[in-house]
């Protein structure tokens, strides 16, 4: 019987191989899809379920209300970890965390600039499950200046021998010993570091008991702290008892209704409500994804129903001879579902290989921060979720089919072509409508993610076209000195100009609030962006200074005492203050001399904030050096051997400031790409269903278009017959779209504070494209529906 | 009106080759009435579809109203076809979609005749064919004789010189067949060229001549008495 069944089936797609080669690929990539979601899914709710305790491990928060707002933030006091932890016996263990960003890695003369440097307590190790590669727990992190590398680290820097015992040179500390090498921790874990350096080193020397006061929690909140919780301890245990602390010690001389809370370590990634706005973020891109991945299986099936439905006519014949001689109709219907079972088990097959295509081919995995792949034999749950794929989708998509064909009446079938088939047509067209609405929809905010990009990419910015190198002078040490080298790299013919800055964009940048004069003479405070740069910053940058002069002089500390500094300030600042003469104007530290265009710092996400300029009292660690056009490469070479002489085992790190202002637009970039795939995807399926309705529609007009031909229609007059009412669907699925569209478009743009115009023209274009390709698709069919010899259709009747 | 010449056609498939006219030679004069018979798969319907220019021969020779059209592209042949041969088919061949005003206009409408001319010439065959009462009928509304009648109605509106009818009764009662027959000759007397296949040994003495036809060969020519008394 089953083997009747492979046979019969494989005889069926060998006769029609182009629509069963469609049907096949259409739903396999809806299954492709399906399986990327379910990896995805997979790997976003398992963040930090790796850890043995994961269960009782929870982060610390601190609830704060300054001038009448409230917030949580996770950072929070050295000291209350500790604190808490004295005040309430069911903390087990606890862990602080703080970051130490960029930092300068010495090993004997070799140097590596590395990120994700974390303090930590020994305590990570009982709160946290970390495998260690070499050294153990007990011995790891214990003393002042010990650290942990990870793996890669570990390799990176020492190949493949036992580290243990060897000492790092760390920037601006002592020297540190390796006492450990851990795995790296897993892509779904929340901190992700590269290694671990011995938190008490920060306190060395300092009186402890003197620091960690619960009058000063309210200050320095800049560490994270995890607790490990004892058995059947809650969080509103904890709440209860971190309430007593409060009353006992912080009520009194509490200014910001300090509260502490804390928050299960498994909630962090999605429904956290400390950093609320990137778990949000996180939930809703989970949501959005496994939404269009359901919507493209969805549609794929539809299609699959649509094709085979279409293929009716010519199934119907061999039902009703099947009936005749005596079949039931839970035979057919058992025989027409083991078909699709089949079927979709060939789909599922090609839905693997287009999964793996598709998470190695396409930026997919880097889109979306991840390294999917497609691997049975590690992942039971894939193997799980490819049964529930194929038996779903076969009964989802095979029953209709299966009930449809084997309802048809033998005598019927017999007599004529195909059965009465007008049965569902709207619910067939209706499903085509929304399938174009929403392949529209994805192509024209394709076309509006390209046309703000460009927006951005074009926009004046406000500095030099010429490159601009930035060289990083992290070393406290070496940035004492570091004015030699800037004067040594200005008389080399390639570099225009150079000065030095404590910030460069997307580096961070800071703000102060201070007193401003304001147009009636009085002092008021202001919060603006500030800059520390020398005189030369707005040559090097390109710059353009709009009214009064550049500094003149270099400040001291007495100035900044004094309040006789030299200030600039960006055109913004002044119509933030509503000065009409800037020039003269006082600060708290200061006067203002000049005034420069607005430029961005940040991102278009956000407006130009107003800025001042100072100049340092100290180097800085960022030397800007403006290079003159053509010859780069030569130039860079000889920026970095005049770097080599001056900083001998310091490695030259260095960006360009177009690359700098470019990774501002990476996420909308991926967004971008990711809308790109899926757009195509969408249109890429839709024309499948309308291929499918085409087809159908085209089957069940044969004898139409045989008479229509014999009275004398020309293959114009039929093929416009054939793809006028397609053509008119689209146009339908156009007018639906465009205001969907236009609403979503506004809000993605929300995201800009300076944006494209959205402009008729993307619609015309999304539209007239998506017509375009849909009248391809039916064309071809109808062309060749058009051009078959009349009397093959009108022969047998 | 109608001349051929050693008419072969051969339909090939993977495996076999299978002749299903050959060396025909026929010829049909304008005004002329012709019953071809025979009995199932001896070539009938493939000869009318190649004298309709549905079709073409694979050998030989085949003068339509004085062109040689054995070697018409399919685009030549559609544009002699529309202005000159109507059809009529056992299975009636109306498009359901259509009322029975609209299937009639049809010839007309890919002749692109105005479209006061075309509601003139319509109203005019159907009055003819006392179809008036049934104008906004759909086919499936209609009995079949009442539907061979559109089918005729929609062979003569382009007024063709020649008409090929497909066994025009084999899905009719014998009332109805008479009706259609009545008709035909009736067109006939008038001037009209028929060529038409049946199997129906009475209905093909309506016809001038009787062509037998057996595996492809033309057998026998019968000339029917009553029009040569």
């Amino acid at each position: 019987m089953i083997k009747n069944l492979i046979k019969q089936t494989f005889r069926g797609l060998g006769r029609d191989k182009f629509h069963s080669l469609i049907n096949i690929f259409g739903l396999g990539l809806g299954i492709a899809c399906c399986l990327i979601g379910l990896l995805f899914v997979q790997s976003e709710l398992s963040y930090d379920r790796h850890h043995a305790n994961h269960e009782r491990i929870f982060r610390y928060g601190v609830e704060m209300t300054i001038g009448g707002v409230t917030s949580i933030q996770s950072g929070c006091n050295p000291g209350a970890g500790p604190l808490l932890k004295d005040f309430i016996p069911e903390i087990e263990s606890l862990v602080r965390i703080g970051y130490l960003g960029e930092t300068l890695v010495r090993q004997k003369d070799r140097a590596f600039s590395e990120e994700n440097f974390l303090w930590a307590d020994p305590g990570i190790f009982n709160v946290f499950s970390h495998a260690f590669v070499y050294g153990n727990p007990q011995g790891a992190l214990q003393r002042d200046n010990t650290m942990v590398l990870t793996r890669s680290l570990a390799k990176k820097i020492f190949g493949d021998r036992n580290p243990l015992g060897e000492v790092l040179g760390i920037e601006n500390q002592d020297p540190f010993e390796v006492t450990a090498v851990i795995a790296d921790p897993p892509e779904n874990d929340q901190l992700q570091f590269s290694a671990l350096l011995s938190y008490s080193t920060q306190f060395k020397g300092l009186d402890q008991a003197q620091l960690f006061q619960p009058s000063k929690l309210s200050g320095d909140m800049g560490d994270e702290v995890y607790f490990l919780f004892a058995p059947g301890f809650t969080a509103t245990d904890f709440d209860r008892k971190a309430r007593q602390f409060y009353e006992k010690y912080q009520a009194a001389s509490d200014s910001i209704h300090y509260r502490s809370l804390v928050e299960p370590l498994t909630a962090i990634h999605l429904r956290s409500i400390i950093d609320s706005q990137q778990a949000e973020a996180n939930s809703r891109f989970l949501l959005w994804f496994c939404g269009i991945v359901l919507l493209i299986l969805f549609l794929a099936g539809v299609n699959y129903v649509n094709l085979t439905t279409s293929r009716a006519g010519k199934r119907a014949k061999e039902i009703g001879v099947k009936k005749v001689i005596g079949s039931s109709h839970g035979q057919l219907v058992l025989h027409l579902l083991g078909e699709s079972l089949f079927f979709v088990f060939l789909a599922l097959l090609a839905g693997i290989v287009l999964a793996q295509g598709i998470l190695s081919l396409t930026p997919l995995n880097q889109v979306i921060g991840k390294h999917l792949t497609v691997n049975f034999l590690a992942n039971p749950l894939l193997r799980l979720g490819l049964l529930a794929i194929w038996i779903v989708v076969s009964l989802l998509a095979g029953l209709y089919p299966a009930f449809y064909l084997a309802r048809i009446s033998p005598l019927k079938t017999l007599k004529t072509r195909s059965g009465g088939q007008a049965a569902g047509r709207l619910l067939r067209q209706s499903l085509l409508v929304m399938q174009f609405v929403i392949a529209i929809g994805a192509v024209a905010l394709t076309f509006l993610m390209n046309r703000q990009l460009n927006f951005i990419k074009n926009r004046d910015l406000g500095f030099t076209k010429d490159p601009v190198v930035m060289v990083n002078v992290t070393d406290a040490d070496l940035r004492k000195r570091s004015a030699v080298y800037k004067n040594e790299i200005l008389r080399l013919p390639g570099v225009a100009a150079a000065s030095f800055s404590d910030s460069v964009p997307g580096s961070g940048f800071t703000g102060y609030a201070f007193k401003w004069e304001s147009n009636n003479g009085e002092m008021q405070g202001h919060a603006f962006g500030s800059l520390q740069a020398d005189k030369d910053y707005f040559a090097t940058l390109g710059i353009r200074l709009v009214a009064g002069r550049n500094f003149s002089r270099l400040p001291n500390r007495q100035d900044f005492k004094d309040g006789t500094m030299e200030f600039i300030v960006s055109e913004n600042l002044v119509k933030a203050l509503g000065w009409e003469d800037p020039i003269g104007k006082r600060c708290q530290y200061g006067t203002v001399v000049g005034v420069v265009r607005n430029f961005h710092y940040h991102s278009l996400h956000r407006d130009v904030r107003p800025t001042y300029i100072v100049q340092p009292l100290e180097m800085q660690p960022y030397l800007n050096v403006r290079l003159r056009g053509g010859r780069i490469r030569e130039s860079l070479e000889a920026l970095r051997s005049k770097w080599t002489a001056f900083a001998p085992g310091y490695p030259f790190v260095y960006s360009f400031l177009d690359q700098r202002l470019a990774r501002f637009y990476e996420q909308d970039q991926k967004q971008q790409k990711l809308a790109t795939i899926f757009s195509g995807l969408c249109l890429l399926i839709s024309c499948l269903g309308l291929f499918a309705l085409a087809s159908f529609n085209i089957e069940q007009r044969t004898k139409e278009i045989g008479i229509r031909k014999t009275l004398g229609a020309s293959i114009v007059n039929l093929v416009l017959l054939l793809t006028r009412k397609f053509a008119f669907w689209v146009v339908v699925a156009n007018l639906l779209a465009w205001p969907l569209t236009y609403w979503a478009m506004k809000q993605w743009l929300q995201n800009f504070a300076f944006r494209a115009t959205i402009g008729i023209g993307i619609f015309f274009l999304s539209g007239l494209s998506t017509l375009a390709i849909a009248l391809l698709t039916v064309g071809y069919r109808s062309i060749k529906a058009a051009r078959a010899n009349p009397i093959d259709s009108l022969r047998y009747e | 009106m109608i001349q051929t010449k050693n008419l072969k056609k051969i339909y090939t498939t993977e495996e076999v080759e299978t002749s299903a006219l050959n060396q025909i030679n026929l010829s049909v004069k304008e005004g002329e009435f012709v019953a071809v018979m025979g009995p199932s798969g001896c070539g009938k319907s493939t000869l009318l579809n190649i004298l309709g220019l549905l079709d073409n021969p694979s050998e030989g020779e085949y003068h339509f109203v004085g062109h040689e059209v054995s070697k018409f592209s399919e685009r030549q042949r559609a544009h002699l076809r529309k202005a000159n041969i109507g059809f009529v088919f056992q299975s009636f061949n109306l498009i359901d979609e259509l009322t029975v005003f609209e299937n009639i206009e049809l010839p007309l409408l890919y002749l692109k005749v105005g479209s006061g001319e075309r509601k003139k010439k319509v109203l005019e065959v159907m009055e003819r064919m006392q179809l008036i009462p049934r104008k906004n009928h759909f086919p499936q509304q209609l009995s079949g004789g009442q539907q061979q009648r559109v089918a005729v109605a929609r062979a003569l509106v382009a007024r063709p010189k020649l008409i090929l009818a497909d066994e025009p009764t084999g899905n009719l009662d014998s009332a109805n067949g008479d009706e259609v027959m009545n008709l035909l000759s009736q067109l006939h007397s008038e001037g009209t060229t028929i060529v038409m296949v049946t199997h129906s040994p009475a209905y093909s003495e309506f016809a001038q001549r009787v062509v037998h036809l057996f595996d492809g060969h033309i057998v026998t020519e019968n000339f029917n008495q009553k029009f040569h008394v």
